[in-house]
């Protein structure tokens, strides 16, 4: 009786959260009406507001046969497994790029907030911006709010696959932030 | 700057020398096509330009008790996530995007075998609900549709019951 009533408990959840993916899926902007991203075989894991430090792209290098392609992927996660990513990484980042506070930053703007200078000694693009990261069982969804339940992918990868994942610490060195979340917009007029 | 700082609920100030942690990311983007496929296409994925992020997550929490427990969580999502990607390139037959490691189960065949047996009984396919909103905006509604739409529904559920009890004995063992 009480397997029973799990089951019915969870299937009642993963329909609820179902439902939420259809509608998120609707309210993304840039995102094909048609996609599949709602599916009830794929699992959200964890959604939540998220401050987008860095990024860089790269493209790779040709790697060869298929098998060996293969193993390199396997390796890539062994080496995460093993210890060297797992370790906390400590990391710099570069002084903030810009003194003054941008209206995007207040805002939450899409476009992040770029080093004038393009990138950091690392190759990062510096991005101090605010962005909601959903991460599914086979993929991990990035918008920024434009407006009340509106969203819009971050360009490059506002939906993609995970390859690697590593912990890091970094110390944010240079101007104060101020980061400012609206996920419940005050209404400021009804103050006045 | 007084409006804009009353619109909003929550306020981050980092300081510098302040230490964050971050989860760094290697990511592939996908197009909304590729969400459907249930197995990854390798060469499409190795020549896809990979995008390294560095984020700080779940911000509206930062300030909490149990903020590390939280950020532990996010970590184990995004290593979820990264199995998937690595599962699915290492064991492209066994592997499925949207069912996980349905071939190790036993439940790749789970949703066919359940139709088959009941159109082999002469009853009729499982419908969820909004499939027969689909179906039946197609013709006329008449009487008799609405025992057979109950019966259909009846049956998509009672798949859809033994379907997750199964995965969660799955996941489980």
């Amino acid at each position: 009786m009480k397997t029973t009533f799990r089951v019915m408990q969870e299937v009642k959840s993963r329909e609820e959260e179902y439902n939420l993916i259809k509608d998120l899926a609707l309210a993304i902007e840039g995102l094909d009406s048609s996609s599949s991203l709602a599916s009830r075989e794929r699992r959200l894991l964890v959604r939540g507001s998220c401050r987008l430090l860095a990024s860089r792209s790269q493209a790779r290098s040709k790697r060869g046969s298929s098998a060996n392609r293969h193993s390199l992927v396997l390796l890539d996660a062994i080496d995460n497994w093993d210890g060297t990513k797992r370790s906390e990484k400590r990391r710099s980042l570069l002084p903030s790029p810009s003194p003054d506070f941008n209206a995007g930053a207040f805002a939450g703007s899409a476009s992040p907030n770029k080093n004038p200078s393009g990138s950091s000694g690392s190759g990062y693009d510096l991005a101090f911006s605010s962005v909601e990261v959903f991460v599914f069982s086979d993929v991990v969804v990035v918008v920024t709010p434009t407006g009340k339940d509106r969203w819009k992918l971050v360009e490059r990868f506002g939906i993609a696959r995970v390859l690697n994942v590593a912990e890091a610490t970094v110390t944010v060195q240079g101007d104060a932030e101020l980061h400012l979340h609206h996920r419940k917009p005050l209404n400021c007029s009804s103050r006045a | 700057m007084l409006n804009s700082i009353c619109t909003t609920e929550n306020l981050l100030i980092v300081l510098p020398g302040h230490e964050e942690h971050v989860a760094e990311l290697d990511l592939v983007p996908v197009g909304d096509v590729q969400l459907e496929e249930t197995h990854i296409d390798e060469d499409t994925l190795m020549s896809t330009p990979v995008s390294t992020i560095q984020i700080s997550v779940d911000l509206e929490h930062q300030g909490d008790a149990n903020y590390q427990e939280r950020r532990k969580k996010w970590v184990v999502a995004f290593e979820k996530c990264s199995h998937a990607t690595t599962l699915s390139l290492e064991f492209p037959l066994q592997f499925d995007l949207h069912l996980g490691l349905a071939g190790f189960g036993g439940m790749e065949n789970f949703d066919a075998d359940k139709y088959q047996k009941a159109m082999g009984a002469g009853l009729p396919p499982p419908r969820s609900p909004s499939m027969q909103v689909q179906a039946y905006n197609r013709r006329q509604r008449r009487r008799s549709d609405f025992a057979q739409a109950e019966r259909e529904e009846r049956d998509w559920w009672s798949f859809r019951f033994k379907k997750v009890y199964l995965e969660m004995e799955r996941d489980q063992r």
